[in-house]
C-alpha cells in the first residue's frame, strides 16, 4: 500500500480536530502529504454573498482557519512541519470529495463519521455512508464513539 | 496508536487482501494482530445444529491458524479467535472486550447478495466501533488490478 496523499474532509467541528490528529499521524507514518478539504454548500455561499461577502475572500478566510486547525492538530500529536494543502470549494460534499480523490491522486481518506442523532447525521453522516459505498481508495473512519474515547 | 489491531476475515480471498496493508502497519509498528472469524451454521429447521456448528467452527479455526502462522513467520505477533453468531454484533463485542486500537476490514468481501451483507456489516461496525476503522474495498482493488493489461509472456 503506497500512500502518498491523504485526504481529510473537514467541517470544523470538534470531530474535525480529532480527525486531523489521526490524519496527521497517518501522514507521518506513510510519509504522505495531507490534503484538507472543506466543502461549502452553494446555499451558504449565497447567503454570504447577499450580505456583501465575496467568495474569494471568504475562501481565503476559511483556508486560513483550516491551516490553523491542521497545525494545532499536528502540535497536539507532536508532529510538526507536515506538508499540507487546504482546498476550500463550493459544491456538494460527496461530489467534491470524489472529485478530489480522483483528480488529486488521493491514496487514502481519513474521515469522521457522525452519530445517528441530530442534524449532523443527515449531513456528514450520509456523506460517510455514501463514501464507504463508492470510495475507490481505503479509508480510516472515526466514529463518534472512537473520538469520545480518544479525547 | 496501533498496538493491537483486530482483523475480521470472512474466509474469502478478497477479505484477505486487507492483510497486505495490515502486515505493513504491523511490521512498521510492532503491532499485535488478532484475526477474527465469525461463523454461523445454516441448518434445516428441526435438524440438530450441533454438528454443523462444530464443523463451521473447526473449519474457521483451521483457516485462521493457517493465516496466523503466515503472519508469525513474518515476525508479526498474531492471535486468532472464532466467534459464533451474527458478524457485526460479534465483531463489535470482540472489539469491546479486547482493548484494541484499530479495526481493519474490507467492505465487500464477497460478491452477490453476500456482498451486500458484508457491506452492511462494515457499515454497522464503523458506526458503532469505539476505535478507528480502517476500511478497504477489496473487490474494487482487485478490479483495478484486473483492469491493467496482462504482461506479455
Amino acid at each position: 500500500m503506497e500512500i502518498r496523499r491523504i485526504l481529510a474532509p473537514i467541517d470544523f467541528s470538534e470531530r474535525s480536530l480529532e480527525e486531523l490528529r489521526w490524519a496527521t499521524r497517518m501522514a507521518n507514518i506513510f510519509g504522505a502529504e495531507l490534503i484538507i478539504l472543506h466543502v461549502v454548500p452553494p446555499e451558504t455561499v449565497e447567503v454570504y454573498a447577499r450580505e456583501g461577502h465575496d467568495w474569494d475572500s471568504m475562501r481565503a478566510g476559511i483556508s486560513l482557519k483550516a491551516r490553523q486547525m491542521v497545525e494545532d492538530a499536528g502540535r497536539e500529536v507532536g508532529i510538526a512541519g507536515l506538508e499540507h494543502e487546504e482546498h476550500i470549494v463550493e459544491g456538494n460534499a460527496i461530489e467534491e470529495i470524489l472529485h478530489v480523490i480522483n483528480h488529486r491522486d488521493i491514496d487514502f481518506v481519513v474521515i469522521a463519521t457522525h452519530g445517528r442523532t441530530g442534524i449532523s447525521h443527515t449531513l456528514m453522516g450520509s456523506v460517510v455512508e455514501k463514501l464507504v459505498a463508492i470510495s475507490p481508495v481505503p479509508m480510516l473512519t472515526l466514529s463518534e464513539a472512537s473520538l469520545a474515547k480518544a479525547v | 496508536m496501533f498496538d493491537k489491531i483486530l482483523v475480521p476475515l470472512d474466509g474469502s480471498g478478497l477479505a484477505e487482501e486487507t492483510l497486505a496493508e495490515v502486515r505493513e502497519i504491523a511490521r512498521a509498528h510492532g503491532s499485535q494482530v488478532t484475526l477474527l472469524r465469525v461463523v454461523f451454521a445454516l441448518v434445516f429447521p428441526g435438524a440438530d445444529p450441533t454438528e454443523a456448528q462444530i464443523k463451521v467452527t473447526e473449519e474457521a479455526e483451521g483457516y485462521l491458524e493457517k493465516v496466523r502462522k503466515e503472519l508469525e513467520a513474518e515476525g508479526i505477533e498474531a492471535a486468532a479467535a472464532v466467534r459464533y453468531g451474527f458478524p457485526a454484533e460479534e465483531i463489535l463485542d470482540h472489539l469491546a472486550r479486547g482493548d484494541f486500537d484499530l479495526l481493519a476490514m474490507t467492505t465487500h468481501g464477497r460478491t452477490g447478495p453476500a456482498r451486500l451483507m458484508m457491506g452492511s456489516v462494515a457499515e454497522k461496525v464503523l458506526r458503532s466501533a469505539d476505535v478507528p476503522v480502517l476500511l478497504f474495498r477489496a473487490s474494487e482493488k482487485k478490479a483495478r488490478k484486473e483492469a491493467q493489461p496482462a504482461p506479455v509472456a
